[in-house]
């Protein structure tokens, strides 16, 4: 221990201090875990990602379980709670839960071209982060879901039969994808042909790029209005954070100079 | 990983693998193929950024299933070029213009287990390189001039994708790409319309490149360079 830089020992302390807790059970008493998990429970009520139904006879239900994080500052001291429900994937069943889960994401090839063509056309990058993504799918089968630990008012036999997708599902980055691209092409932006994660903005020769990665997308083009304009328009409709400069993607650091 | 596998204190070595060495199946299997199979996967996701252990990386992991203690040193190897190499990455040249230029090679049989051959390309946009392979050939080739014709082909469909994407992104594609390649009768056969006894086996690559020359998406060169550098 007294090898390591007085910062690097702060984090391992407090991270050796805060356990993340495993189970429900541990955290049940715990007021600091209850008001993350109800919060959660009121956004994804919001969201309106479920309905409590009756299960129907001879139907599959599908598990869930909250994970417990900690989140950290750099320098160690200790930043949020997060909870968040996940389905349980594995116990969903193929042809009747989840069909197709594949998901396009960018090639790498296709980033590098992008990054080398914003150098030199001096494009800016940008970077855009999409909060709690995958609950943004809309799902296409019918998944019934046990009733999540924590849901008050709910009687025996009562499942969630699920609208919206959740972390976890098989299909859930399928669904995402999805629902981003018919966003995409709604407001006139299109799908390239040799990358479907490419989706370009042309208006009288003005041209905005959006290389999607799953959640992770990188902006840029040669009009600032114009990808203010996108990004105000996916921000509307999806909450983004961390909206700033290119400096990390796909465990890539980028570094930019003016010479 | 320098760290991981205790190679900090390690000296570092010019190059990622000797040249001469040819790995084979055979040879005393290594105790531990997870730890050698983990180093490997990472080293794999390295070459999206480092161009210079690709072909290394690529022999490697032909032998994942039962890797011998020669594989396992030559992984070593890598990470003590790595050691030598660290800090480097891609430069984005922003004073550049965007014409795309191809190298490719073929090395012919090389693969001892199989007799197959490998193919290698580098594509740069500009000054920049922008993508790198090398990879075994799926069929064998008879002579070298075979093998390097199956990669040529290759080559050319990989700068047809770019050309595609720069058409998408409305950057005009002023003449053809130049394709470098040391295999002379390799040139002289695309040139020539004829077709021989001996090149019927491969008309499919044959035509897909005259194609594209017709079209004139592309045109081969040979090489002339004597070094060509990658960053």
């Amino acid at each position: 221990m007294s090898r390591l830089s007085t910062c690097f020992q702060q984090v391992t302390i407090s991270i050796d201090n805060n356990h993340e807790p495993k189970t429900y059970k541990e955290v049940v008493q715990d007021i600091n875990w209850k008001t993350i998990m109800d919060e959660e429970l009121a956004t994804l009520a919001h969201n309106k990602t479920w309905t409590i139904v009756d299960l129907p006879t001879n139907n599959n239900t599908v598990g869930c379980k909250w994970v417990y994080k900690l989140k950290h500052k750099v320098d160690g001291s200790m930043e949020r709670y997060k909870a968040r429900l996940v389905a349980k994937g594995f116990t969903q069943l193929e042809g009747l839960d989840f069909h197709d889960t594949f998901a396009p994401v960018a090639k790498i090839a296709t980033v590098r071209f992008i990054l080398v063509i914003a150098a030199i056309r001096n494009w800016k990058l940008t970077q855009l982060d999409v909060n709690n993504a995958f609950l943004h799918g809309e799902l296409d089968e019918t998944i019934y879901m046990d009733i999540p630990p924590g849901l008050p008012n709910t009687k025996l036999r009562q499942v969630c039969l699920l609208h919206k997708s959740l972390y976890g599902l098989r299909q859930a980055r399928r669904q995402w994808y999805a629902q981003l691209a018919s966003f995409l092409l709604k407001n006139n932006l299109k799908s390239s042909f040799v990358d479907h994660s490419l989706f370009i903005h042309n208006m009288e020769g003005k041209i905005t790029v959006l290389l999607v990665y799953i959640d992770d997308i990188i902006h840029t083009g040669d009009d600032i209005n114009n990808i203010h304009n996108v990004t105000l328009l996916l921000n509307q409709e999806f909450k983004l954070k961390n909206v700033g400069d290119l400096t990390y993607f796909l465990g890539f650091e980028i570094a930019r100079s003016n010479k | 990983m320098l760290s991981e596998t205790g190679m900090l204190d390690s000296s570092p070595v010019s190059t990622p693998m000797n040249f001469s060495t040819k790995f084979h199946a055979d040879g005393e299997p290594f105790s531990d193929p997870t730890t050698s199979r983990k180093l490997i996967g990472k080293l794999i996701y390295l070459t999206n950024t480092i161009p210079d252990i690709t072909f290394a990386i690529n022999h490697l992991s032909q032998y994942l299933s039962s890797p011998t203690k020669e594989h396992y040193q030559t992984v070593f190897r890598i990470l003590r070029y790595l050691k030598g190499t660290i800090g480097q990455g891609i430069f984005f040249d922003a004073k550049s213009d965007v014409q795309i230029q191809a190298y490719g090679d073929s090395n012919w049989a090389s693969c001892i287990d199989t007799r197959r051959s490998v193919t290698g390309y580098l594509i740069y946009l500009g000054n920049t390189l922008i993508n790198w392979r090398s990879k075994k050939q799926n069929t064998i080739s008879r002579s070298s001039f075979e093998a390097e014709y199956r990669a040529l082909s290759q080559n050319v469909c990989e700068v047809q994708w770019f050309a595609y994407l720069m058409h998408d992104l409305n950057i005009p594609i002023l003449q053809p790409t130049v394709i470098f390649c040391d295999n002379a009768s390799t040139i002289k056969i695309v040139n020539n319309l004829v077709f021989y006894e001996r090149t019927k086996h491969i008309e499919i690559d044959c035509y897909t490149i005259r194609e594209k020359i017709q079209q004139g998406l592309v045109k081969l060169l040979p090489v002339k360079i004597p070094n060509i550098s990658f960053r």
